[in-house]
């Protein structure tokens, strides 16, 4: 790498800021109440079938997030550094007023999202221990949602720049809401997984009920700690 | 039992099982010819109560009723009701009797003689007393007011009826008191565990500073204890392992592919890869074996797969052997023997151990082996198997002979550190191939030991050595990655990375020791290695080996330990793999770390206190890499055997004390004394002194 390549992407590893307006900050303390109260009031047939209710969730998470996206987040396009990062969408520089040059990121990230992100981390889970013979529609579905709540807001902000993704593999990129809520989902889906071996023999303790839940908690805890709690802060590994 | 064919656990499964009375004398019993009801539903939210329900101890006074003996003095049963219908009803009255006289004794062997003496007034109701001495005092006085010399058969009911009370009452009550414990010496062994594992964690921040990772461990350490207290989690403490393993590799992988360093040193896609492929590893070993009681019997690669594919499974098991036999002729017999004769002792080792492992799954589970390669057990049909393990037992043990003395001898300067200087009389005695194998005795001992494990572990785990030893160095390939290219390696990383070594060596350690079909449950024990060679009864030597086989995957990690400690593994090979070309550069590169670290030292202790280097150059740390990761283990064990010890106290009188609380503690003790002080601290302490000798 390049050393001037390197300094440059070191320094704009920033926190992401939210954009400052009026349905931004709306729109971003309402999405944590959307998340929750959507697990919380399709529980019951999350739990009686999860295949179908995860499915029928799906779109709508989808379309939380695309709004999410749209109305709170800045595109790639709209970061501080303006000179060409490998991959970057050519827009042009117009600070996110026009809504219809952020349609497009947005569709392209939702792409990504179910196209890569999806089934990679369909595998992941499984390589963490999710069945691999039985309950496929299960383990899809929740990875389809681990993806949608870990991913199309980072491709919308942060594009494909491959020094960024390396970055936000490593634990490297400053936290902030976006990544705060992509981690705590998985923190959370991690954590969910405790009640699964107790001998309780509860229907809801089934496959994958637990990390579901467990999922959208992080996701929610994760947004508001990275968002207010420890903003800007980088997680030191070595 | 239930379906796993388990029984040791307390589900209703395993705790109701049929009592059976066969004879043509039972037809009298019948109700005139009739036969008795025999329902085919159980009793209302029971699983298995069709007919009656008694105590296991009720047999006893039944069959010595039945037998015209005395009841034994310390019985605890009562005679079963409907088999009372063999004797006329006054009879029936009097075996009662003699079996409440009998209970009595030990009422007051338990309570003492005096709450029995004769009472002025007998109560109506003795319901509402305390239970214990008051209740059964009681019930003793109504049966002696009705059962006296002068009694006759008006009072034949009411007198069956208290005697049974009464009978009742006292099963009940000193069953009850069965356990009794010597609570303050429970408390002493509390507190002594809590002085050990207070100095663990005192002597621990001395050797580490504050870090992320140290955070994570701590995070380990506090759910691991507070898991002890949950029944659930203890029968099923594999998850708990394999979770956080699953874990600790994705912060494994993000440490690794940190890209601030200065030209680090592997690519981005190598260690992605890497991880990835530990993780699948991982992935794969978790489903070896099924173990726990939750999911009992569910399909599992070892029982469910090989069973119907057997020639994979001694595929895979040739390959294992082979792979073991390669490295003994190339890194335990490297230097010492010359090639063609290593060659040979390593193919005759391993051919050997092949060969018993082949006869002694024919012996034990045919299904395996299923007519496969007749000629060979036709051939070795002569020697029994006591001979041929003995055989594989000696050749080890000759083979690990020479090679501590051999390399003892001619290693005496040899280390990672500075070979350099030594007179290169290994790599000169090794003209095998060009690459700079490290060949120091832990090293050429640790595939010995590789081989007596697998001699000791059952056909279908074999195929997981090959598995651990991948992973262990791919572990090796992303532990040193992110340190590769410092030059100079400060205190603090050393430490850190000193950490992240141990604490993977810790999980894998547990995981793998689950994965090959251990568990926290008595029953799960594995004897069937456990008698290789032995054919007397010799507790010793049976017992070392029903070590070896049940901890063969900890042992074998253990050791692996001492390797990723020493700073082996065979980075270089494996970056060569990965890459298709020699890195020749690279794999030297340790050795200009040391060099570097050499010089810094130099020119340090020529500056003396006056440091004028601008950054500060500690000397080498004092405190070996082996004393930190020893530590780090200790720490886990003396909390995990305070954790322990704390549970049970607390839970003694809990219904699963004896069926899941205690087999943890007494594998807890296992661990800590034979496993961590024995193999861990002694042995491990053993291999690497003389690996910096």
């Amino acid at each position: 790498m390049a050393p001037d390549t390197e300094s440059k992407t070191l320094q704009s590893a920033k926190p992401i800021e939210l954009l400052h307006s009026q349905p931004s900050l709306f729109f971003a303390n309402l999405q944590p109440i959307l998340l929750l109260g959507t697990v919380l009031f399709s529980f019951k047939s999350l739990v009686a079938d999860p295949v179908r209710t995860l499915l029928g969730l799906a779109p709508t998470i989808a379309i939380v997030q695309a709004i999410y996206c749209v109305v709170c987040l800045p595109s790639t396009g709209d970061v501080a550094a303006p000179t060409t990062k490998p991959g970057q969408k050519k827009k042009a520089g117009k600070p996110g007023q026009d809504i219809w040059a952020k349609v497009i990121p947005t569709f392209l990230s939702f792409t990504l999202t179910i196209v890569l992100s999806a089934p990679l981390l369909y595998i992941i889970v499984i390589l963490f221990g999710a069945p691999l013979t039985t309950h496929h529609l299960h383990t899809l579905l929740f990875a389809l949602h681990l993806a949608l709540l870990t991913t199309p807001h980072l491709y919308y902000v942060h594009g494909l720049d491959a020094p960024t993704w390396l970055r936000l593999a490593s634990l490297q990129q400053p936290i902030d809401e976006s990544y705060g809520m992509s981690l705590g989902a998985c923190v959370g889906a991690w954590v969910g997984a405790i009640p699964i071996p107790l001998d309780w023999d509860r229907e809801w303790q089934k496959w994958p009920v637990t990390v579901v839940v467990g999922m959208y908690a992080g996701a929610v805890v994760g947004k508001l700690a990275g968002g207010y709690l420890f903003k800007g802060w980088k997680i030191k590994l070595a | 039992m239930n379906s796993a064919g388990n029984h040791g656990g307390s589900a209703p499964g395993e705790t109701s099982p049929v009592l059976v009375f066969l004879s043509p004398k039972l037809q009298e019993l019948g109700g005139g010819g009739g036969g008795a009801e025999c329902p085919v539903r159980p009793r209302e939210g029971t699983e298995f109560e069709f007919f009656d329900k008694v105590e296991q101890s009720d047999l006893v006074p039944t069959l010595a009723a039945l037998l015209g003996t005395p009841v034994p003095r310390n019985n605890l049963g009562i005679l079963i009701a409907p088999l009372l219908g063999f004797w006329s009803e006054k009879e029936r009255v009097q075996l009662l009797y003699r079996n409440a006289l009998q209970v009595m004794g030990v009422v007051k062997a338990t309570f003492g003689d005096e709450a029995f003496a004769d009472a002025e007034r007998v109560r109506t109701n003795c319901g509402g007393l305390d239970e214990g001495r008051e209740e059964l005092a009681c019930r003793w006085d109504r049966v002696r007011a009705v059962v006296h010399p002068d009694w006759d058969t008006s009072v034949i009911e009411t007198a069956t009826e208290e005697l049974n009370e009464f009978l009742r009452a006292a099963q009940e009550t000193l069953s009850s008191t069965a356990s009794n414990y010597n609570v303050s010496r429970l408390y002493l062994a509390i507190a002594v565990a809590a002085c050990a594992a207070i100095s663990a964690l005192v002597s621990f921040p001395t050797l580490w500073p504050r870090s992320t990772k140290g955070l994570l461990y701590g995070v380990v350490l506090v759910l691991y204890g507070m898991m002890m207290f949950a029944s659930s989690y203890v029968e099923e403490e594999q998850h708990f392992w394999y979770w956080t393993t699953s874990a600790w590799f994705l912060v494994l992988y993000a440490e690794s592919a940190h890209t601030d360093l200065k030209a680090n040193a592997y690519s981005p896609h190598h260690v992605f890869f890497s991880a990835a492929l530990l993780l699948a590893l991982h992935r794969l070993a978790i489903r070896w074996n099924q173990t726990g009681q939750k999911h009992a019997g569910e399909p599992d690669v070892a029982h469910t797969f090989f069973p119907t594919h057997h020639i994979v499974l001694w595929i895979l098991i040739i390959a294992t052997y082979s792979h073991l036999s390669l490295r003994l002729a190339r890194h335990t017999f490297a230097g010492i023997l010359p090639i063609n004769i290593s060659a040979i002792a390593a193919a005759t080792l391993g051919v050997s151990a092949f060969v018993f492992k082949l006869n002694f799954t024919q012996a034990d589970a045919p299904e395996l082996v299923q007519g496969l390669a007749r000629q060979i057990r036709e051939w070795s049909a002569p020697f029994d198997l006591v001979f041929q393990a003995r055989a594989v037992f000696l050749g080890l043990g000759i083979a690990a002979s020479l090679v501590i003395v051999v390399s003892g001898a001619v290693n005496r300067h040899s280390g990672p550190r500075s070979s350099e200087q030594c007179p290169k009389t290994i790599s000169e005695l090794s003209n095998a191939d060009t690459s700079p194998v490290l060949t120091d005795l832990p090293k050429r001992l640790h595939n010995l030991l590789t081989l007596l494990l697998v001699t000791q572990t059952r056909a279908q785990n074999v195929p997981l050595f090959l598995i651990y030893e991948l992973q262990l160095r791919l572990l090796a390939f992303l532990h040193l990655a992110p340190y590769q290219s410092s030059s100079v390696s400060s205190t603090q990383n050393r430490r850190a990375k000193s950490l992240t070594g141990s604490v993977s060596i810790l999980l894998l350690t547990h995981s793998s020791f689950y994965a090959m079909g251990g568990s926290n449950a008595i029953s799960s024990i594995d004897l069937s290695n456990a008698y290789n060679g032995v054919s007397g009864y010799n507790i010793l030597a049976v017992g070392v080996l029903l070590f070896l086989s049940n901890w063969a995957g900890p042992i074998w990690w253990a050791s692996a330990g001492v390797q990723l400690t020493l700073g082996y593994g065979d980075t270089s090979v494996f970056s060569s793999i990965f890459s298709g070309r020699r890195e020749s550069g690279k794999d030297r590169r340790w050795v200009q770390d040391e060099r570097k670290r050499l010089h810094e030292t130099i020119k340090y202790e020529r500056n003396g206190a006056a440091n004028k280097i601008g950054t500060p150059i500690r000397p080498p740390s004092r405190v070996s890499p082996w004393l930190q990761h020893i530590s780090c283990m200790t720490v886990f064990r003396a909390l995990s055997l305070l954790m322990v010890m704390a549970s049970c106290t607390a839970l003694r009188t809990h219904l699963f004390i004896w069926t899941v609380f205690s087999p943890k503690y007494l594998y807890t003790m296992a661990w800590c004394i034979v496993w961590h002080l024995g193999v861990n601290i002694g042995i491990g302490g053993l291999l690497y002194w003389t690996g910096v000798e």
